[in-house]
């Protein structure tokens, strides 16, 4: 499913299968995530993106043929090959241990061909084995919102009372790390949402509201997961002296102006970008003992359309899959 | 075009360097053929060359692990460094870039990793064979003689000073002053620390006050724990061992202030005790540290370029390199030895 111009619907098109050049790999797609980023890059909302591209970055596919030069991977081995696509591996940020913040990077779906096809390619450093545990589709949110979702919870520190804004396939995955490390939730939906507030209390949360509501406590830390810059002033207020508020999202909508006493007493707002691989192994390894359940709604890759639309409207709970 | 080179070559363990012709090694893909201007000598071409280390290099090989150069070639898909770039092929010839440690900048203990002079020929010969992802970059204000000794000395002792972790304004004790501590001292100046020098030499003491260390120990007369202790109000925050010398060690965690780090980067031969009273009651870590990453090297020559940390060097021929390793082993070498292909020195 490619998108031919920003702003458009993906079109079903059929192309000759692409070759894995040295150092890649090509693997048969046998589920793909639909990721909010998706929808920011049909939308034209993100600099520079590769056009026409095939978006999806939570790719889940069986390894059918290897490029020269590949080690330690074999045909016919599942793998994950998620957003963080390529790094230069000699820039500053690279040698201190930052990759996602890399000076000359390459994202799947975004600025290389992503996984909303029946097949992809991808440089093998940065495929993740993914074992023959699970299912593939209950897998493929793994790679971005679970990721990304870990990340943002690493940085949000060690605080045991989390607010997670925007229940959504990043919050019901992090939700479940969180509270198996014995931390309480407190999920903020959309106003009125009662049907994904009783989601989140499903998955353990410990209270659940609308976002322009105040739990009863002041929280440790809160992760923004929603596109939407009014919640920050909200969070600050829901955090305590000293809180921490992480912006997790790629993409936000102007942050409204608010006054200093929300961010005084030296609560922390910051932001998270990309992802290391380092990240994604530590998750993956991490997720069979959580035991994360994720829920999926299916869409034939042929939907790719009707998949984003449900996204935009928030007619779906957890995540969408698209399947071959 | 030459095809042939100079090289000083260790044919078996324990014999001096040979001084032979090879053939100019050839670019494969995603290596670089760098022209040798300049390379430092370090005890640790002695160790290589005498295979006192339990995994030894294959025979023959060429050792030297300080040299710098320009790049005369590429070979495919090389596009960290151009043609002309002058670059230094240190210790850590190269890592394998995606175990846990090299995608966390810990490169240096990758399981992979290649060594330059060691398991990678090296430079003490005209030209050398690198990888571009792991050469380090030379300012250009920096001359190559001066860069020499910092891509292995300077980066270690300056990785080391970090792994301290002591702040602008603590205390730092440097044990040993040769060529490792008297670019250690120049670094902690450069990184705000203050700075107690401990040798058993007073030359060497007073090269220490002339770098700028602001108290001098000598550890051969009466108890240089008790003085580091006196002089820094109860011990230094951080202490770099930089002498090869086990006595050195104990003392170095003696000295070491409560809550405060001793960084070992030093290796003789050997073990030495630890007083677990004092470590476990004072909370003091001891700390190994090695070579340091390709991020660290930009930062160490970085100091360099500023004028900040400059070697003592002494300049010799290829030709000489059996007595400059003769007198390395016998401690007869006041500073850094580095090898000019120039056919000036």
């Amino acid at each position: 499913m490619v998108l031919k111009e920003l702003k458009s619907a993906l079109v079903w098109t059929e192309l000759a299968d692409p070759q894995p050049g040295p150092g890649e790999i090509r693997v048969k797609v046998t589920a793909c995530g639909v990721c909010r980023t998706d929808l920011h890059v049909v939308d034209g909302e993100l600099p520079d993106p590769k056009v026409p591209i095939i978006p999806g970055h939570e790719i889940v596919g069986r390894i059918d043929i290897i490029g020269s030069g590949v080690k330690g991977l074999r045909v016919g081995e599942r793998v994950g090959i998620p957003w963080l696509g390529h790094t230069c591996g000699v820039c500053p940020y690279c040698l201190s241990g930052e990759e996602n913040l890399c000076d000359r990077p390459a994202f799947t779906g975004y600025t290389r061909d992503g996984g909303f096809a029946t097949a992809a390619v991808a440089d093998a450093r940065f495929a993740f084995p993914l074992g023959e545990d699970g299912d593939d589709v209950a897998l493929a949110p793994l790679l971005c919102a679970g990721l990304i979702g870990w990340r943002s919870l690493v940085i949000a520190g060690q605080g045991k009372r989390l607010g997670l804004y925007g229940f959504g396939a990043a919050a019901h995955i992090v939700a479940q790390v969180a509270k198996w490390q014995g931390r309480s939730v407190y999920a903020f939906t959309r106003p009125g949402d009662s049907s994904g507030q009783r989601f989140a209390l499903s998955l353990g949360a410990s209270w659940a509201g609308g976002s322009n509501e105040m739990p009863h406590v002041p929280l440790d830390a809160a992760i923004i997961f929603a596109t939407d810059g009014d919640l920050v002033p909200l969070a600050l207020k829901a955090v305590r002296k000293g809180g921490r508020v992480v912006c997790a999202g790629i993409h936000m909508s102007d942050i409204p102006s608010f006054p200093y006493s929300l961010l005084w007493e030296e609560r922390q707002l910051l932001s998270v970008a990309n992802l290391t691989r380092k990240d994604g192994i530590s998750f993956l390894q991490l997720a069979p003992r959580v035991g994360i359940v994720t829920k999926t709604t299916r869409y034939p890759l042929k939907q790719a359309n009707q998949a984003l639309a449900d996204l935009r409207a928030g007619r779906f709970e957890g995540a969408a899959v698209l399947v071959p | 075009m030459k095809t042939k080179m100079q090289a000083a070559v260790v044919r078996q363990f324990g014999g001096p360097l040979v001084l032979e012709e090879w053939p100019i090694p050839v670019v494969g893909p995603g290596q670089i053929l760098v022209k040798t201007e300049v390379c430092g000598v370090c005890h640790t071409d002695v160790h290589a060359m005498n295979g006192d280390w339990p995994l030894k290099p294959a025979l023959p090989f060429i050792p030297g692990h300080e040299g710098i150069g320009s790049v005369v070639a590429l070979g495919q898909d090389v596009t960290a460094v151009k043609e002309g770039d002058r670059v230094g092929v240190p210790w850590l010839y190269s890592a394998c870039g995606h175990c846990e440690y090299c995608l966390t900048a810990w490169e240096t203990v990758c399981a992979e990793a290649q060594f330059c002079g060691y398991t990678k020929n090296g430079g003490f010969a005209e030209y050398i064979l690198a990888d571009p992802n792991y050469v380090a970059h030379i300012p250009a204000g920096l001359k190559s003689a001066a860069a020499a000794p910092l891509i292995c000395a300077g980066v270690t002792t300056y990785k080391g000073i970090k792994e301290t972790r002591a702040q602008p304004g603590e205390w730092i004790a440097i044990s040993g002053i040769g060529g490792l501590g008297h670019l250690a001292i120049q670094y902690a100046k450069a990184m705000g620390l203050h700075v107690v020098a401990i040798d058993i030499e007073d030359s060497k003491l007073a090269h220490a006050t002339r770098l700028g260390a602001e108290l001098t120990v000598n550890a051969s007369h009466g108890d240089p724990i008790e003085a580091v202790k006196k002089g820094t109000g109860g011990g230094a925050h951080g202490v770099l061992v930089t002498a090869p010398s086990l006595p050195a060690f104990r003392q170095g965690v003696g000295m070491t202030r409560k809550r405060g780090t001793c960084v070992l980067v030093g290796i003789p031969a050997g073990e030495f005790p630890t007083p677990l009273f004092d470590v476990v009651a004072n909370c003091i870590t001891i700390r190994g540290s090695f070579v340091g990453t390709r991020g660290d090297m930009a930062e160490a020559l970085a100091f360099a370029a500023d004028g900040k940390v400059k070697a003592d060097i002494e300049m010799q021929p290829l030709s000489a390199i059996n007595d400059v390793l003769t007198r390395l082993k016998e401690g007869d070498v006041a500073s850094r030895v580095v090898i000019d292909f120039s056919g000036k020195a």
